[in-house]
């Protein structure tokens, strides 16, 4: 009976500790949050090692639980290389920034690209039509490479109008180039579809021109030929239905910028390079949610001078369009005048110049929480007794650089 | 005995009415004016050098008579901003932590920037409140 009574109360204790157990689980947790880079899911070593050698990436970085994906903050610490665009911010998951890490790497490997940005493709893909042109128009003198494909070709050049031609000859060179620089930067451990620089671009733009050789215009050639077919082929589904996909990311996401036409053009062609194509639709899917890269010059926090102490009327008299829909916040935090009295004075702090917008439709509690947190951190290291205005305003200017972008109107 | 270094949430700032001397350092604080910003729920909040506890969370570490830890009364307000974004959030009182034990020996205790440290039974007791947005570190 005793024995009974012992194994009916585990019983119940098991069921109470479940019961607590998968409550706990299913507690809801708030979908962004501030990490530390350490603690970003499936970090590897290589970026941890990078940070602070290859690159900065600002700290706490934003974190979406639901998407798996972050917005970075990110400086690049190897200036020469990279010209004007050292500063970068850009969305994605701890991939994108192995990624980024192997792009550095690959233009530091090589000579200084500042400045020749661009032209690298264009100047590619330009030889390219050129040398498959030439082929076109006298296929006599490079038959002997085609092989078994001239027939096809000698078929489609003869039945098809010359516009034609020229444009199915543009767009699958393109795409032939494409999946080339591709192959390249796969091999430098990045991903062609994540390049964030034009520098790491031009980098892989100039290995690209230089690995095309005579060679590349005999093997476009025998594509051109079910290039064509598939070019006319009405349905999208025919080329297979991941090309489908692939080919719908990248119009909604050429839509909004996050990538080059080029790669929207050659997300069309996918089954005559279907490892490329496969390899950019895991792209492409994983970074559907990402914040697009951008390029942005650090802001300076400055005071001005306010003409009246309701701070939010001097934002809003700036702003209208944005009454109701932020939340004013100072850069130097108001309670800096009880922390160190006489250093301010309230009409400087008071001024467009230090007002902030943080909007509602974000989760501006939070936002508003962690960047209160930076400040309480600032007060803990700096006595009253060594405070100045400028250490102020800096500590102003590095928070404008992590969370400016999320500002309106945004700072970077 | 464990002992954690805490780094509670920062929900607002020191309000003007707060009187501190600031030719030492942390500041010594003798009348405390809190004025809540951004409040994300948590029962244990901060302002250097401040840290201030909910009602409930005063209440249980009352009653577990933990030491290290006197109360007193704070000018607690809610900034413009609040209201305007939580018109209808109800906010609970909070009282000032007053730590006065030694860090690493007594339930609550400061290091020598301010910085809090615990023992594992206070963080336990804290714990069974809201502590969502607490920097938590074994020392």
């Amino acid at each position: 009976m005793k024995t009974k009574r012992a194994l009916v109360v585990v019983c119940l204790l098991i069921l109470c500790a479940m019961g607590v157990f998968f409550w706990w689980k299913t507690q809801p947790q708030p979908t962004e949050a501030y990490i530390q880079l350490s603690e970003l899911p499936g970090v590897s070593q290589k970026v941890l090692a990078a940070q602070n050698n290859l690159l900065r990436v600002d700290e706490p970085i934003l974190f979406n639980r639901k998407t798996g994906m972050a917005l970075f903050v990110v400086e690049i610490l190897s200036r020469k290389n990279f010209g004007n665009e050292r500063f970068l911010t850009f969305g994605g998951d701890a991939k994108s920034l192995q990624n980024f890490v192997a792009e550095i790497t690959l233009v530091n490997a090589g000579p200084s690209r500042a400045g020749s940005v661009g032209e690298g493709m264009a100047q590619g893909v330009e030889s390219l039509i050129t040398g498959l042109w030439e082929l076109l128009r006298h296929p006599i003198d490079t038959i002997s490479g085609l092989g078994s494909a001239a027939y096809g070709l000698a078929i489609y050049v003869k039945d098809t109008p010359i516009a034609q031609v020229k444009a199915d000859t543009s767009n699958l060179v393109n795409a032939y180039y494409v999946n080339e620089a591709c192959v390249i930067t796969d091999s430098h451990g990045a991903d062609y579809f994540e390049l964030k620089t034009d520098s790491g671009r031009a980098a892989i733009h100039n290995e690209t021109n230089w690995k095309l050789g005579g060679q590349a215009v005999i093997e476009l050639a025998t594509f051109l030929v079910p290039f064509s077919k598939l070019k006319y082929a009405k349905e999208v589904g025919q080329v297979g239905k991941k090309v489908a996909e692939a080919a719908n990311t990248a119009r909604r996401l050429e839509k909004v910028g996050a990538i080059s036409k080029e790669a929207a053009k050659f997300s069309r062609v996918g089954s005559l390079f279907p490892r490329m194509v496969g390899k950019m639709t895991d792209t492409l899917s994983r970074l559907k949610d990402a914040a697009v890269p951008r390029r942005f010059v650090p802001p300076v926090a400055k005071l001005g001078k306010a003409a009246s102490a309701d701070y939010k009327l001097t934002f809003f008299k700036a702003h209208p369009e944005l009454e109701g829909k932020v939340v004013v916040h100072h850069a130097v935090e108001q309670q800096a005048l009880t922390r160190y009295p006489g250093l301010l004075k309230e009409e400087e702090l008071h001024s467009l110049e230090n007002l902030r917008g943080i909007p509602n439709s974000q989760n501006a509690d939070l936002h508003l929480s962690q960047i209160r947190k930076e400040w309480n951190e600032f007060y803990r290291n700096n006595p009253a007794s060594g405070m100045t205005k400028q250490k102020l305003l800096n500590k102003a200017s590095e928070i404008d650089r992590r969370y400016g972008g999320s500002f309106t109107p945004s700072l970077i | 005995m464990k002992f954690y270094v805490l780094d509670p949430e920062v929900a607002g700032e020191l309000g003007k009415n707060t009187v501190m001397d600031n030719s030492v350092h942390p500041p010594k604080v003798s009348r405390l004016h809190y004025e809540l910003d951004a409040w994300l729920g948590d029962d244990l909040i901060q302002s250097f050098p401040c840290y201030l506890a909910t009602e409930r969370l005063r209440r249980k570490l009352e009653t577990a008579s933990v030491n290290g830890v006197a109360f007193a009364p704070v000018e607690f307000c809610l900034s413009a901003n609040f209201k305007e974004r939580h018109p209808s959030k109800v906010v609970p009182g909070f009282a000032w932590l007053k730590i006065t034990g030694c860090a690493n020996k007594d339930d609550f205790g400061v290091e020598a920037d301010g910085r809090l440290v615990v023992s594992e039974r206070a963080l336990e007791l804290i714990k069974q409140l809201t502590l969502k947005h607490c920097d938590i570190s074994l020392r």
